[in-house]
């Protein structure tokens, strides 16, 4: 037995199945949907009194050890991160390129520079090799665990090695994700969280730098 | 007759109104695969058999013996969005590749300012859903690059899944 359709059903039917492919195409090139929590924090928070912050020294790619007060003189923005990391913080990275992009002649007065909350992993060595496929400008320092201790409450830096994953990594860190922008007296001025725009970040150095 | 043809009518313009959105799949398989790509990275660790004078070497290198104990050191991810055609509930539970060693399914789970990478075991697809694999959020790690990947560079992805067959795909290699 054959059941006709009535010809407007199948008419419908038809438009719907259309309806239906045009739909889920719209659905994957609509725009991403920034959440509230990024939305609020995609200025950057300023520091205010800017804060000034404790001095330190570790091994760095640029001379066996450096100091932050070397830096004194540059606008500094300044990530904690590690390189076996492979979404968050080369993502933050890519960013900073694109930073160092906008300052254009201006970058000779910034500094940008990695500090590793994984040192067993990014001697100066690895951070060289890692850092120069952003930028061979950009400056690696390998942070043990007595100076993070140390300068973590100026940064409000969390970091924490998780061997206890369900990964064949032997760990991963936990770790937080902000960037912070210093200025050439080397105190704090600007805390950015992680996915804040590349042209509020340029921005900010470039009124520092003015 | 006539509906039969409209059937048929409304299956094709689908079938077109899909094909517009540059999605490419599989004939038999209810999984589509959209703008994958692989993030650009480099071997930072220093491979095994590298000759030890590494180690000797200047200034800003003095702790590199250490290299030598990371052989896993290098990682990227790899992006795409997923998008589940079919009427039945699907997983992505794995993949491979020929440029690293493991390949592993993570997540981020954001707590303020910390982020916290965690493995998972599969990506649910839900019929007729989709699941998007972007940065700071699912990807796909590499873990252990047995090369660098340059921008330009495409790399061969052999994605498995709870009920469909294995799909290979290409991903371009480029930075964020």
């Amino acid at each position: 037995m054959r059941i006709a359709f009535p010809r407007n059903i199948a008419l419908a039917i038809a438009l719907l199945g259309v309806g239906l492919a045009l739909n889920a195409c719209a659905a994957t090139e609509a725009p991403a949907i920034i959440n509230e929590e990024e939305a609020a924090f995609s200025a950057g928070t300023a520091i205010d009194p800017p804060r000034t912050l404790s001095d330190f020294t570790l091994p760095s790619t640029v001379s066996p050890t450096l100091s932050l007060s070397d830096l004194r003189g540059k606008v500094v923005l300044l990530y904690f991160g590690y390189t076996f990391c492979p979404d968050i913080c080369p993502t933050t990275l890519a960013e900073l390129v694109h930073v160092k992009r906008m300052l254009d002649a201006d970058a000779d007065n910034a500094a940008f520079v990695l500090i590793s909350v994984d040192p067993d992993r990014d001697t100066p060595g690895v951070l060289t090799r890692y850092l120069a496929a952003f930028d061979p400008d950009f400056i690696g320092m390998s942070g043990d665990d007595q100076t993070l201790r140390a300068i973590g409450s100026d940064y409000g830096l969390y970091y924490e090695r998780r061997a206890d994953l369900a990964t064949s990594a032997d760990y991963l860190v936990d770790h937080s994700s902000a960037t912070y922008l210093i200025d050439q007296e080397g105190q704090l001025r600007m805390v950015y969280s992680y996915g804040t725009p590349p042209e509020v970040i340029g921005a900010d150095v470039q009124d520092l730098l003015r | 007759m006539m509906s039969r043809f409209i059937a048929v009518l409304s299956v094709l313009l689908s079938i077109l109104a899909l094909g517009a959105c540059g999605v490419t799949a599989e004939p038999t398989s209810a999984i589509m695969i959209s703008d994958p790509w692989v993030r650009a990275a480099v071997v930072v660790d220093a491979m095994p058999e590298e000759p030890t004078a590494m180690s000797m070497s200047q200034d800003g290198a003095m702790a590199d013996e250490m290299d030598h104990n990371n052989a896993m050191g290098s990682t990227s991810a790899a992006y795409m969005t997923l998008r589940n055609t079919g009427d039945a509930d699907d997983a992505l539970i794995g993949a491979t590749t020929d440029v690293a060693a493991t390949v592993e399914l993570h997540t981020v789970e954001r707590d303020g300012d910390v982020m916290r990478m965690r493995p998972i075991k599969q990506i649910d697809l839900p019929s007729n859903g989709s699941a998007e694999l972007k940065p700071g959020d699912y990807h796909i790690m590499l873990i252990g690059l047995k090369q660098d990947l340059q921008t330009g560079d495409s790399v061969t992805l052999t994605l498995t899944f709870q009920n469909a067959a294995p799909m290979t795909i290409s991903a371009a290699v480029h930075q964020p």
